[in-house]
């Protein structure tokens, strides 16, 4: 959106910024950008001070990548968790959401993200260093590869195993994904018949 | 050609879909010719019933471009469109819907398809009313670009094996990444280890649609063989050829037709070609940062007497191919489906002379397929073929 002369400077910074954000279109970003024009001041200020602090005191954990109020975490920290078994997630809703399931005991790790070229997310743009340099310091007896049950999340999982592997470190990858938003659609694919059998094992 | 079961639309309704706000329709088991000016929503009869055949919109639309523009608003609902088609398929009467919904934001719409009541993905929907469909795109099936024969299989094979179905989705987005991955190979790009998942994937893929193509194709060119000697005899043998990047041998590709038990066992061999063509390519892809072989760059030969027929054929003979090309399209689908497909004409009549018309329309009626056949020219459908077809006209 060029700011045109109609419009107050500060109202096309917040267009600009807003637009910015995922999911926001520029139309979007205009609507907002009024409303909040006329919200009351109290209501913007509650705006503004949410998203400073969600910067100045939330960060990511220096071990898992979780995001914490704390380095490390209070999951890295918990005596109570068993650090045999590293759980490799892409984000921190999906550590959540698996944490709900009051299943899983072990630990975490969340790469933020997944590969995919097109976008320009390499393995590089992941946490996927660290954790492998984590692997080597802490020795996990297993690594389980929860990455979405998408394309991107198999060629992440994929990629990992295969550094994972000659280290010695036993991978898994859970057969039907997470119980975390994964598409639909791709349920039934995943069963891609003989012709993939053998290349999907990691 | 016993015992093929019969598939007919026998009611269709549309809600909110293109230019028709509501339109309640009964078709006779024969069929129905339609006819009326351009733009009075001809096509979009035909159209409809292809969405509730292929789940997909006609070439080069978008679901989104079914919804009527202002549907919904009086409602307060976001934007809709409804078909419901009612079929005879098989002695059985199946009731088929699709829901199109455009989503708050942009240019997204959410689809839903429904058989009888229940709920179902479009995998399933796929194939259980099949169809053929002639339309104006398919007369550039012998002249036009390789693209166009691509789909004309796609869709095709799309209605006959599942499988086809699901790689095909699969591997358009395979591609696209490991492009993308191509497009960013320089002195710091991805190393070797970032294409392994991407390699694979693509082959694996990739092969069983050339499989798949190669199998189809060997079926297509004898039906299509015997209906242009019919349509047009003696003057040349008509072949249709699969032409992969792949790259091998004659003798190779007439095995994998004769030899394997099913396409899996046919992909298997094709994978052992792909992966050394691929690797092989690995230069000229990095320098031009797109995948250079594969199923997405693959052909079919069209040629008559052994001549490619786009650059050596007439006009007359074109036609006569393409026409030979389509009805060997039912011959294919009732052959895999044990079906007899509706057949859709849309807008080609006036380009077929009466000589070919007639012998197209004759050709559908003796295979005893429903037929729907739109034109804007009312005389073009008076023909012997169509006597018990019914008649709408639109204004
Ligand atoms: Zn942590």
């Amino acid at each position: 959106m060029r700011p045109s002369k109609l419009t107050a400077e500060p109202v096309s910074r917040l267009v600009d910024e807003l637009g910015r954000l995922p999911g926001i279109g520029p139309k979007s970003a205009s609507r907002l950008t009024y409303y909040l024009l006329r919200a009351s001041r109290e209501q913007a200020l509650a705006l503004a001070e949410a998203i400073l602090e969600l910067k100045e005191r939330v960060f990511l954990c220096s071990t898992c990548f979780n995001i914490t109020e704390t380095d490390p975490c209070a999951l890295c920290l918990d005596p109570t968790r068993d650090r045999s078994i590293i759980c490799v997630v892409e984000e921190p809703l999906d550590a959540l959401a698996l944490e709900r399931t009051g299943e899983y005991r072990g630990l975490y790790h969340v790469l933020h993200g997944a590969i995919s070229p097109v976008d320009g997310i390499g393995p590089d743009k992941l946490r996927i260093r660290e954790l492998l340099e984590r692997v080597e310091r802490e020795r996990p007896q297993e690594v389980i590869l929860a990455t979405n049950p998408n394309i991107e999340g198999d060629a992440t999982a994929m990629y990992i195993a295969r550094q994972l592997i000659p280290r010695g470190i036993t991978t898994s990858r859970p057969a039907s994904g997470l119980p975390v938003g994964g598409d639909l659609e791709y349920a039934d694919e995943i069963t891609l018949g003989r012709a993939l059998v053998g290349r999907r094992a990691l | 050609m016993t015992d093929l079961g019969h598939v007919a639309i026998r009611h269709l309704e549309l809600e909110q879909f293109r230019a028709h706000v509501a339109l309640t329709l009964d078709v006779p088991p024969a069929g129905l010719r339609i006819h009326g000016p351009n733009g009075s929503g001809k096509t979009t009869i035909l159209e409809a019933i292809q969405l509730l055949s292929t789940t997909r919109p006609r070439r080069g639309a978008l679901d989104n471009d079914l919804i009527h523009h202002e549907s919904g608003r009086d409602l307060g609902l976001q934007p809709y469109a409804r078909v419901v088609g009612v079929f005879d398929r098989a002695g059985a009467v199946a009731r088929v819907e699709a829901f199109i919904q455009r989503g708050v934001r942009g240019n997204t719409a959410r689809k839903t398809l429904k058989v009888g009541e229940r709920a179902r993905r479009a995998a399933d929907v796929v194939g259980l009313i099949p169809t053929v469909s002639f339309a104006p795109d398919d007369l550039e099936l012998v002249l036009g670009t390789p693209s166009i024969r691509r789909r004309f299989l796609d869709v095709l094979l799309s209605q006959t094996d599942k499988q086809y179905l699901r790689c095909l989705g699969k591997y358009a987005k395979i591609l696209a990444q490991r492009n993308g991955l191509l497009r960013r190979v320089d002195a710091l790009g991805p190393t070797a280890d970032q294409f392994v998942f991407w390699d694979e994937q693509l082959v694996a893929l990739g092969s069983y649609l050339v499989a798949a193509r190669v199998r189809a194709v060997a079926r297509l060119a004898e039906c299509a063989a015997a209906r242009f000697e019919l349509l047009a005899p003696g003057i040349g043998e008509f072949q249709l050829a699969y032409v992969s990047t792949l790259d091998a041998p004659a003798p190779w590709w007439r095995a994998l037709v004769n030899e394997p038990n099913d396409t899996f066992d046919a992909a298997q061999r094709v994978g052992v070609m792909f992966e050394r063509r691929l690797r092989e390519s690995g230069v000229q892809e990095r320098a031009r940062g797109m995948t250079v072989v594969g199923p997405h760059r693959d052909d079919i030969s069209v040629a008559l007497g052994g001549r490619e027929l786009a650059r050596f054929g007439s006009r007359g003979q074109q036609r006569v191919a393409v026409i030979a090309v389509k009805l060997a399209e039912i011959d294919v689908i009732s052959s895999t489906t044990s079906l007899r497909p509706i057949f859709l004409i849309d807008d080609v009549l006036s380009e077929l002379d009466m000589h070919r018309r007639r012998a197209l329309l004759q050709a559908v009626a003796a295979e005893q397929c429903q037929l729907l056949v739109t034109s804007t020219e009312a005389e073009l459908l008076e023909d012997p073929a169509l006597t018990h077809t019914g008649e709408l006209e639109l204004g």
